[in-house]
C-alpha cells in the first residue's frame, strides 16, 4: 500500500523541481518488480516461527532483493532534484520528508531482512519503529502531500501557505520524536504489544509519548486548514503550480462537476 | 502520580540537553551478548548499520546539496536531462554487489544458528498463558516459572523493585561450557521465548516443537533476563524469563537439590495441615497463579474469565472444583494445574477460594484429598 | 456512458443528503473517501494516544492490560484498512480520471457501492468496543489460536467487518483497473501515463490477488469458531495460516 505514495511523490517532485522526472521507464519497472517481489517475501514476518533453513534463506534473499528497486526509486527522485530549480511549498516539503524518512524506514527494513539479526529484532520496538517509519512518514506523508498538491484544484482556493508549513514542521518533529527513540528501545530489548515495561526503557518511552501528542494534535491544524480552504481563500489558477504538467492542470479550478466529456487529445 | 510524571518529563528534557553524556547508560544499541552466535549477530548488525549509514550519507548528501544549491530563490535554472542508461544501470548494479556482500556472512551465521546437533543438555520449554514451564529431559527435573513482581508494584501502590517485571520465582538454570538445546513448544497460544544476551528467540507454537541452542562460555556465569516476544493474551507483558548460567559442577548440585526437593514435597503432602495454614499458603498461591485471570478479589475478568467470588462451583460443588483445578477445562483458557502446583498448593488454593471474598463455606480441602482425586 | 451523453449541459450535483448517498460522480465519491479516511485517522489516532499515554511511565496508570490490547489491535486495523487504504482510493477516484482524460470511473455505480460499504464495515468493527466482551484484542495479525479459541466473542463482528472491507477493496481495485485500461484519452499510451496512475494500476492488481486470501483466512477463523472445523488448529495449518495472514494483510498492504 506504499506504492501509490511513490506515485504521488513522483508527481510532486518534478513539479517543484521544474524538471521532468528522472528515469520514468525505470520507475515503472521498479514499481512492477516491487509488486512481484512482494508476493514471494511474505515469510519475512515469520523468521522465528521455525522455518526450515532453506526456506529461511530463500525468504531472506528475496526480501533483500526488494532493496534494489526501492533504491532505484530513491536515486531517481534525488536525480530529479539535482540541477533543478526548486521551491519549497508545503506539498514539496512533505514529499522531501517522505524521501528522507521513508528511506530511513527502508534501511531498518533492510536490517530486518537479514534473518540472523532478525532473531534479535523480531517483535521488538525496532519493528514498530520500522513500520511506522514506512507507514506514517511514508504512506501518510505521501497522502498529505497529495492533498496539499491537489487541494487548489479541488476547491479552487489556495490554502494558507504559512499554516501549511506550520503543520508540516509540527508533524515532522512529532513523527521523529515519536518513532526514532523506538529504534533504541527495540534494540535494547523491549518487546512490542506490552502494556507495561521494565524500568530501563522508561526514558525513551516518555519521549515517544510526548512526540505522539505533538504529532496527534498537529493534525488538528490540518483539519482547520482544510475547512478554511474549502470555505474560501486566494483564487487558484487553472495551472495552480508553476511547474505542474499533466491533463489535470488543463481543466478549470475548482474542477467542474463533469470533466472531459469530450476526450482530450494527448500528443 | 502526576508529580512523578512531571519529574520524569523534566529529567527527560534535561537528559536531552545533556546528551550524549546522559545517553551512555540509556541502552541505545543491541546487546553484544555472551555467546559466539550472539556476538556474530551483533557484528552482522553493526556491519549492516554502517553500510546503511554510508549509503544514507551519500544519497542525502546529494539531495541536500541540490536543496541548498539548486533552488529557484538562488536563481537556479532547471536543466532538462531526464534519463541516463549508464547511471541507472550503475545504481542497480552497485546495490546488488553490496547485498551479496551482506548475504554471505548472514548465511553463514544462519547456518550456525540452525545446527542444533550434539547437544549436552536438552531443556523442553513450554509456554502457558502466562508462565513458562521447563523440563530437563532425562534428568527428572521440571518446574514452572512465574512472575514475582507484585500487583502493588504494577499498579503503583509501592515502589517498583530493581528488576521490575524481569523477575521470576524459579530461574531456568543452565551450565556454562556445554551446548544446551532448547525444545520450544506451547500449551495454548503462540508465545515466543527470547533471551537477548544469548540471541535465542523462537516461537512457541502449540502442537509443534521448535529447536534452538546456546553455548554460554565458561567464565560468563550470571543472570540473564528475557521476555515473551509474541502477543499471547492479556498478560503477555508479564511472563519474563530469567536464565541463570552456572558452572557445570554447580549445575549438577542444583539438579540433585531439585530432585531432593521433589521427594520432600511428596512426603509433606502426606502430613496434616490446619485450616489456617492452608489459607495462608492458598492466598499466596492464588496471587501467583490464579489472580492473573480471575482477578485479585476473585471478581473475574470480562466474559472469558469467570468470577470465583459467589460462583456456584466454589460454593457448592467441591468435587467439580478440585477436578477443574487438577485437570483444567479443555477448549478454554483454564489450564491443568496438576503438574504446575504441588498437592499441598492445590489443596491450599482450593481451600482459599472456597473461603475468601465472602465464599464462607468453612470447608477445608486437604492435600490427601488431592492425592485421592488424582488417582 | 451516461455521463458522456448527459454532457449537453454542465449540470451540477443534486441537492441535499441524497446527493452523497446516490452519487456516481468520481469527484464526490473521492471526496467522501478522503473525509472518511480522515475521520478514521483521527479515531485511530486517539487510540494511539491512549496507548502512548499508558506507556508514558512504567506501571499501569490509565487503563487495564485487556483494554490496552484492544486499543493496539483496533489502532492497527483502523489505520491500515480505514485510514491509509481509503485515502489512497479517494485520491485515485479524484485524480485517475483527471490524469488520463476520462469523464468518470468506468463503473460509476459500483464505485458508489464500494464506498458505502465502508462506513458499515467500520461501524461494525467499532461497535465491538461497546460489547461486553470488548473489541478484538489479538493484534492486527490475528494469529490463531489466540484469535479463535481464546478470542472474545466479538471476533465474529471483526470477521464480517474484514469481509466487507475486502469486498469494498476488490470492487475499488477492479474499477481502477478497468478505468485505466479502457478510458484513457486518445494518445495516452501506457508509457505516457503519470506515475501516480501507474503505481495505482499495479497496486490494484495486488489488491485483487491478495484480498481473497485474506478473506479466506478470516473465513477459516469463522468456521473454526462457530462450526467446529479445525483449519487453524493442526500444526501444519498454523504455519500455512500465518503465511496467509502475512501475505494477505501485511505484505501487500505495505508492499515492502
Amino acid at each position: 500500500m506504499i506504492l501509490p505514495a511513490f506515485g504521488i511523490v513522483s508527481q510532486i517532485i518534478p513539479t517543484f523541481a521544474r524538471k521532468p522526472l528522472f528515469g520514468y521507464a525505470s520507475m515503472v519497472y521498479a514499481t512492477s518488480s516491487i509488486a512481484f517481489l512482494s508476493f514471494i517475501v511474505w515469510a519475512h514476518h515469520m523468521f522465528t516461527v521455525g522455518l526450515p533453513l532453506q526456506a529461511e534463506l530463500f525468504f531472506m534473499y528475496a526480501t533483500m532483493l526488494i532493496a534494489i528497486p526501492t533504491g532505484v526509486k530513491v536515486f531517481n527522485w534525488v536525480s530529479t532534484m539535482f540541477r533543478g530549480s526548486m521551491t519549497f511549498e508545503t506539498p514539496m516539503l512533505f514529499a522531501l520528508a517522505f524521501v528522507v524518512l521513508f528511506t530511513i524506514g527502508g534501511f531498518s527494513g533492510l536490517m530486518l531482512s537479514i534473518a540472523p539479526a532478525d532473531f534479535q529484532y523480531h517483535d521488538t520496538y525496532f519493528v514498530v519503529a520500522h513500520f511506522h517509519y514506512v507507514l506514517v512518514p511514508g504512506a501518510l506523508f505521501g497522502i498529505i502531500a497529495g492533498v496539499y498538491y491537489w487541494l487548489p484544484k479541488w476547491t479552487g482556493h489556495y490554502y494558507n501557505e504559512s499554516l501549511g508549513k506550520f503543520h508540516f514542521w509540527m508533524s515532522f518533529i512529532g513523527v521523529n520524536v515519536t518513532f526514532f527513540p523506538m529504534h533504541f528501545i527495540g534494540l535494547a530489548g523491549m518487546p512490542r504489544r506490552i502494556p507495561d515495561y521494565a524500568l530501563q526503557f522508561a526514558d525513551f518511552n516518555a519521549i515517544a509519548t510526548v512526540g505522539a501528542f505533538v504529532f496527534g494534535f498537529s493534525q488538528l491544524i490540518f483539519l482547520y486548514l482544510l475547512i478554511k480552504t474549502i470555505r474560501g481563500g486566494e483564487k487558484a489558477t487553472d495551472q495552480v503550480w508553476e511547474g505542474a504538467e499533466g491533463l489535470e492542470w488543463t481543466i478549470p479550478s475548482p474542477a467542474p462537476y463533469h470533466t472531459f466529456a469530450e476526450p482530450p487529445h494527448v500528443k | 502520580m502526576f508529580f512523578r510524571a512531571w519529574q520524569r518529563l523534566s529529567s527527560v528534557v534535561l537528559g536531552l540537553a545533556l546528551a550524549p553524556a546522559a545517553m551512555a547508560d540509556w541502552g541505545l544499541n543491541m546487546p553484544q551478548g555472551i555467546t559466539e552466535v550472539s556476538q556474530s549477530i551483533f557484528e552482522l548488525h553493526m556491519l549492516i548499520f554502517w553500510i546503511c549509514v554510508w549509503i544514507g550519507v551519500v544519497v542525502f548528501g546529494v539531495m541536500f546539496y541540490s536543496i541548498f544549491k539548486h533552488r529557484k530563490s538562488k536563481g537556479a535554472v532547471a536543466s532538462k536531462f531526464h534519463e541516463s542508461l549508464g547511471l541507472e544501470l550503475l545504481w542497480t548494479a552497485v546495490p546488488t554487489v553490496i547485498l551479496i556482500a551482506m548475504a554471505v556472512p548472514a548465511t553463514s551465521v544462519l547456518i550456525q544458528m540452525y545446527d542444533t546437533t550434539n547437544s549436552d543438555v536438552d531443556i523442553k520449554i513450554t509456554g502457558h498463558q502466562w508462565k513458562w514451564q521447563y523440563d530437563y529431559l532425562g534428568e527428572d527435573v521440571g518446574f514452572f516459572s512465574n512472575l514475582t513482581t507484585t500487583d502493588d508494584e504494577i499498579y503503583n501502590r509501592t515502589e517498583k523493585g530493581e528488576n521490575y517485571l524481569e523477575e521470576v520465582d524459579n530461574h531456568v538454570v543452565v551450565p556454562t561450557g556445554k551446548k544446551v538445546r532448547f525444545l520450544i513448544t506451547s500449551n495454548d497460544v503462540i508465545h515466543a521465548w527470547w533471551v537477548p544476551e544469548i540471541a535465542v528467540k523462537k516461537d512457541a507454537i502449540p502442537g509443534y516443537i521448535n529447536e534452538s541452542w546456546a553455548m554460554i562460555p565458561e567464565g560468563q556465569e550470571g543472570i540473564y533476563r528475557g521476555k515473551c516476544a509474541e502477543l499471547c493474551g492479556v498478560q503477555h507483558g508479564f511472563m519474563p524469563i530469567v536464565l541463570e548460567a552456572v558452572t557445570a559442577d554447580e549445575y549438577q548440585v542444583w539438579l540433585d537439590d531439585q530432585r531432593a526437593g521433589k521427594v520432600a514435597e511428596a512426603a509433606a503432602a502426606q502430613g496434616d495441615f490446619s485450616y489456617d495454614e492452608l489459607m495462608v499458603e492458598g492466598a499466596a498461591v492464588y496471587a501467583r497463579s490464579c489472580a492473573g485471570c480471575h482477578g485479585t478479589e476473585g471478581q473475574g475478568m470480562g466474559s472469558i474469565f469467570p468470577a470465583l467470588a459467589g460462583s456456584p462451583m466454589a460454593l457448592n460443588d467441591m468435587a467439580g472444583h478440585i477436578d477443574i483445578v487438577i485437570n483444567g477445562k479443555p477448549g478454554s483458557a483454564m489450564q491443568s494445574f496438576s503438574a504446575q502446583l504441588t498437592d499441598v498448593e492445590i489443596a491450599a488454593v482450593i481451600t482459599f477460594e472456597r473461603n475468601a471474598w465472602g465464599n464462607d463455606t468453612g470447608e477445608t480441602v486437604t492435600p490427601k484429598m488431592i492425592i485421592d482425586a488424582k488417582k | 456512458m451516461t455521463t458522456a451523453t448527459a454532457s449537453h449541459d454542465d449540470h451540477g450535483p443534486a441537492k441535499g443528503i441524497m446527493r452523497w448517498v446516490l452519487t456516481t460522480n468520481h469527484k464526490d465519491i473521492g471526496s467522501m473517501y478522503l473525509w472518511f479516511s480522515f475521520i478514521m485517522l483521527l479515531t485511530g489516532g486517539v487510540m494511539a494516544l491512549i496507548v502512548r499515554a499508558e506507556l508514558f511511565q512504567p506501571g499501569m496508570q490509565l487503563i487495564r492490560p485487556e483494554f490496552y490490547n484492544q486499543m493496539t489491535t483496533m489502532h492497527g486495523l483502523i489505520m491500515v484498512f480505514g485510514a491509509i487504504m481509503p485515502a489512497f482510493v479517494g485520491l485515485a477516484n479524484w485524480m485517475v480520471p483527471l490524469m488520463i482524460g476520462a469523464p468518470d470511473m468506468a463503473l460509476p455505480r459500483m464505485n458508489n457501492w464500494s464506498f458505502w460499504i465502508l462506513p458499515f464495515a467500520f461501524g461494525m468493527l467499532l461497535f465491538t468496543l461497546f460489547t461486553e466482551a470488548g473489541a478484538p484484542n489479538f493484534g492486527w495479525t490475528f494469529y490463531a489460536p489466540l484469535s479463535t479459541t481464546y478470542a472474545p466473542s466479538s471476533v465474529t463482528y471483526f470477521i464480517f467487518g474484514v469481509h466487507m472491507m475486502g469486498i469494498s477493496s476488490i470492487m475499488g481495485a477492479i474499477n481502477i483497473i478497468v478505468t485505466i485500461l479502457n478510458l484513457r484519452a486518445p494518445g495516452m499510451t501506457l508509457m505516457k501515463m503519470p506515475l501516480f496512475v501507474w503505481t495505482w494500476f499495479i497496486t490494484a492488481y495486488l489488491l485483487v490477488a491478495v484480498m481473497p486470501v485474506l478473506a479466506g483466512v478470516v473465513t477459516m477463523m469463522l468456521m473454526d469458531i462457530h462450526f467446529g472445523t479445525a483449519f487453524l488448529t493442526r500444526q501444519v495449518v498454523v504455519i500455512l495460516y500465518c503465511s496467509n495472514t502475512c501475505s494477505g494483510s501485511l505484505v501487500t498492504l505495505k508492499c515492502i
